[in-house]
């Protein structure tokens, strides 16, 4: 079941209200298990638009980023969609330390328990909501 | 982001949750702090107000944990949530600071 869609513009202040609506959004559900997953998938979310914006789009308000979310058994899917090339665009264009420390982003979302599937400018993240503690 | 400078102890406020949209507002206003730490021994960064927070804003941390010792001053970072603890905990980011109440 489709539950949220969002097309937006590539700012961090767009994220910041599509991440917010998608928020408010899951809570109106009252999905079995979602309090206590809420700030995880709120830090995954932006982590994984900031990267579309920064990257996937290079920051061009022209290009869009589009965001999906649907919930299927105790699993919710979140789908991202940029308009880059989807080639070694998270090495691109930032230094060392940046690069080193943004990464930490990816690491936490596995340690989160999410499931990250990447194919080309397209992300697939899900969360089986029963293995959240 | 408020300071209040108490004797040697400088205490940085964030008013706002620590996310990418916020973060060059607020690396603004620390530069116009900096000049200030040379009169602290000391930098708390007050989570209080934070609920929410993206790898933009752990970098923002990150950067003003360096400036600080860097100047031989200690940082601390306190009232995080228990959410927040939590992540800084996966990313090891205690290794580096304390996290106080």
């Amino acid at each position: 079941m489709q539950i949220y869609a969002k097309e937006f513009y590539s700012s961090f202040a767009e994220v910041d209200e599509v991440v917010k609506d998608a928020i408010n959004a899951l809570r109106e559900l009252n999905i079995r298990r979602f309090d206590r997953a809420e700030f995880r998938i709120n830090f995954m979310l932006r982590e994984i638009l900031n990267n579309a914006v920064e990257h996937g789009n290079g920051f061009d308000r022209t290009k869009k980023v589009v965001l999906t979310i649907r919930y299927e058994g105790s699993v919710l899917f979140f789908d991202v969609q940029d308009e880059g090339k989807g080639i070694d665009r998270n090495l691109h264009g930032i230094n060392d330390f940046v690069l080193r420390e943004r990464n930490r982003g990816y690491e936490v979302i596995k340690n989160f328990e999410f499931d990250v599937l990447m194919d080309g400018s397209c992300v697939e993240i899900s969360l089986n909501l029963n293995r959240v503690k | 982001m408020i300071r209040r400078v108490e004797e040697e102890v400088m205490n940085l406020v964030l008013e706002r949750d620590l996310i990418a949209s916020n973060v060059k507002t607020l690396n603004m206003k620390l530069m116009d702090y900096l000049d200030e730490f040379e009169d602290v021994s000391e930098i708390i960064l007050d989570m209080n107000t934070v609920d929410n927070i993206d790898s933009v804003g752990v970098t923002f941390i990150i950067n003003l944990y360096k400036s600080v010792t860097r100047e031989g001053k200690s940082f601390k970072v306190t009232h995080c949530s228990d959410d927040i603890k939590q992540l800084f905990k996966l990313m090891k980011l205690e290794d580096f600071f304390e996290l106080d109440e």
